[in-house]
């Protein structure tokens, strides 16, 4: 479907861009920030902060990379994402984040590992057939629940599970089993 | 690294791959669902004859518009009325396929009521299904949170269905070509031959519509929320193929066997029926013939005046039969099917210019399998038949057992009947003679049965009275001397085997009926013997 060009509409200024991109994709950043973040609340703050990073970042947005869905679709994820991971870590610990912990950004050896391994990962991706490379996606780009995934594809979560299973295995041995 | 430790590193480095370009706005709740309804509808729709492919492709359409209407039944009434009616759809396709393993596959090619019926109730229930899904996509993915507008496809691919029917109903009603012996007359070339082409747009229409629908929700729906199931999608369809695969089988071992009475040993003759029968061998009956006879048919026979036999004639047999057939003297013997046919005719003589014609048929070997047989005896047409009879016997346990199969009639249309059907006929001109001669069509007398386990011999006779006090007219043949005209006549026999089971749909020795083919069908095959009379002071 071609896509309707709201990001560079956005950039260059234009009136009602972004309330032509929420009309246009709002339902799809609804669908995937809810997939993530359980909690309605949540759910919500995580948009309206994906809204504003829609705003502020629309000017990064490069077409020649990525479509305007993709872009907006990986942005909507990591944002959820980061604010589960975020969660996850105040229940682990007690109280707030300690000055004295050590700084979780990535140093220079690391950020070159990462593209290392994300390489590797890619490449074992394209391997995978169709329906077991967006099973793959579903459950760890969207991160869906099983259950959730197996509504969607029409099946039932015992077959998701064991299909998820060979996958992993499958990649396990590609990447090397070990670290990935 | 754990399990969980690595599915976490999957996630986090999963960030750095987001879909590729184009498959954002593939991952949404209904996008299976949806491939499921719309294939589903497709495969209804097309009609493929050949390779079973018009049995398979709507069987697995229905199965697949099912699972995909089972996940979308929470999302609105039309589509909980869709996946009911889906459901029901794939039971009675499940059930008609079954069906047609039996002997009711004639029934559809013979009452027209029969045809259209399952016509009507399976095209107008397509029909029902795809305005459910139209409404219920434009109730599921054109209001609430989504955008408004986009193309209404399956609107316009329900259009083109019901036009479609439209232009079929209309080419049943004002018909613009007519079957006329073995081809068909178009009687109105632009009629026809644009309903043929409107027909074709609109079922390609269709097609088109039903792939744009599923392009065009991209970017919507994204609210849904598809039901979970039980059994996935593919366990179900591969369920309901073997379902009906297993069922196929023993439908048509049922549909095989042909039920013909009770059998029971010969019952005894009274002293003046055993002297008919003796009388009858002195003239030349064959003993085999003779004994084989019944106290009924014996009565028949009773002035006999004398006895014949009819001379086979050499046919042309194909260069594949000259192998297996032979004469040898009346009989036509013919090597088929692991098995020996013997084939004979035998005239006996009555006062009155009355002839009883006894076909006889004898398996030296019994055949096998040992399914549908049908025992058939074609006369010429030219002179009247009446009073049919038929006899079964075999050995069981060195015993000798009769039946009495049920003496079916092909033919017999009326003369009215072939009046206003002419056009229908090969022969129109010798048809319409015939019918004018007889009152109607030839009367072809043929017996249907299976032969039992455990018994060998197998052997059995076909009679009728045939009236040849005088030639009738019309006729396309003419005595030279009509004054002192001598009956003389040419006829066929048939012996029909069931070579094999798996064969769909069901063919029945019902279907053949009076025919005189001699090629296969389906599993049925034929041997067969021509044979003629004349006078032999001529």
């Amino acid at each position: 479907m071609e896509e309707d060009r709201w990001l560079e509409k956005l950039r260059s200024g234009e009136p009602g861009a972004l309330e032509g991109l929420l009309a246009r994709y709002g339902p799809m950043m609804g669908y995937i920030v809810r997939g993530i973040l359980a909690d309605p609340q949540e759910a919500e703050d995580c948009l309206a902060q994906v809204r504003a990073k829609l705003w502020e970042r629309a000017a990064d947005y490069d077409p020649e990379r990525a479509g305007e869905a993709t872009w907006i679709t990986a942005l909507c994820r990591n944002t959820a994402y980061d604010r589960l991971r975020a969660l996850e870590r105040r229940r682990d610990r007690e109280g707030e984040l300690s000055p004295d912990l050590p700084d979780p950004a990535p140093g220079p050896e690391e950020e070159v590992l990462r593209r290392e391994r994300t390489r590797a990962l890619r490449q074992a991706l394209a391997g995978l057939k169709t329906r077991d490379r967006d099973l793959f996606y579903r459950k760890y780009y969207y991160l869906q629940s099983t259950d959730r995934i197996a509504a969607e594809l029409g099946t039932t979560p015992r077959a998701v599970e064991g299909r998820l299973y060979r996958i992993r295995k499958k990649l396990q041995a590609q990447l090397g089993g070990e670290d990935l | 690294m754990k399990p969980d430790e690595f599915d976490r590193a999957l996630m986090d480095e999963m960030a750095q791959l987001p879909p590729d370009p184009g498959e954002a706005e593939r991952f949404n709740p209904w996008r299976h669902a949806m491939s499921c309804l719309l294939w589903g509808m497709a495969l209804m729709i097309i009609q493929f004859d050949f390779f079973y492919l018009n049995y398979l492709l709507p069987l697995l359409g229905c199965g697949l518009c099912y699972v995909g209407c089972r996940s979308l039944r929470n999302t609105g009434r039309w589509f909980r009325l869709a996946w009911v009616l889906s459901g029901l759809r794939l039971i009675y396709h499940v059930a008609l396929a079954v069906l047609f393993a039996t002997p009711a596959a004639g029934w559809k090619v013979d009452d027209p009521l029969w045809n259209w019926g399952l016509t009507a109730v399976f095209r107008g229930s397509d029909l029902l299904i795809l305005f459910a899904l139209w409404r219920g996509t434009r109730g599921a993915f054109y209001s609430g949170p989504d955008r408004p507008g986009g193309r209404d496809w399956l609107g316009r691919g329900f259009l083109c269905y019901l036009l479609s029917f439209g232009v079929a109903l209309w080419s049943e009603l004002i018909p613009a070509a007519q079957v006329r012996g073995i081809g068909t007359e178009v009687l109105d070339p632009v009629l026809h031959y644009g309903r043929i082409i409107a027909f074709l747009a609109l079922t390609i229409g269709l097609l088109v519509c039903l792939y744009r629908q599923g392009e065009a929700l991209t970017g919507r729906g994204y609210d849904i929320v598809p039901a979970p199931v039980r059994l996935s999608g593919g366990r179900l369809l591969l369920a309901v193929l073997l379902v009906t695969l297993i069922a196929i089988p023993p439908a048509l071992w049922l549909g095989s066997h042909i039920h013909t009475g009770p059998e029971a040993p010969p019952a005894a003759l009274t002293a003046e029926q055993e002297a008919v029968r003796d009388r009858l061998v002195s003239l030349g009956l064959p003993e085999e013939v003779a004994a084989a006879l019944d106290g009924a048919e014996l009565d028949r026979c009773a002035g006999a005046l004398r006895v014949e036999g009819a001379r086979p004639l050499d046919l042309a047999y194909s260069e594949d039969a000259l192998d297996r057939v032979r004469l040898d003297g009346p009989d036509v013997i013919w090597e088929e099917w692991s098995a020996e046919a013997r084939l004979s005719s035998w005239l006996v003589f009555l006062p009155g210019d009355q002839v009883r014609h006894i076909h006889w048929f004898h398996y030296l070997q019994t055949p096998s399998p040992r399914l549908q047989e049908q025992f058939s005896a074609r006369n010429s047409g030219y002179f009247p038949v009446e009073d049919f009879s038929a006899r079964l016997l075999w050995e069981r346990g060195g015993e000798t057992r009769a039946v009495s199969p049920q003496v079916h009639l092909g033919g017999g249309t009326s003369l009215q009947e072939v009046r206003e059907n002419l056009d229908d006929y090969i022969l129109p001109t010798t048809t319409l003679m015939e019918a004018e001669r007889l009152g109607h069509l030839r009367y072809v007398p043929w017996i249907g049965f299976t032969i039992p386990d455990g018994v060998e011999q197998v052997r059995g006779y076909l009679s009728y009275t045939l009236d040849a006090s005088r030639f009738l007219e019309p006729s396309d043949i003419h005595p030279d001397d009509p004054e002192n005209w001598t009956y003389q006549d040419n006829w066929y026999v048939f012996l029909r085997h069931q070579a094999g089971l798996l064969q769909y749909p069901f063919h029945g020795m019902a279907d053949l009926g009076g025919a005189g083919r001699t090629g296969d069908y389906g599993p049925i095959q034929t041997v067969f013997g021509h044979f003629e009379y004349y006078d032999p002071q001529e």
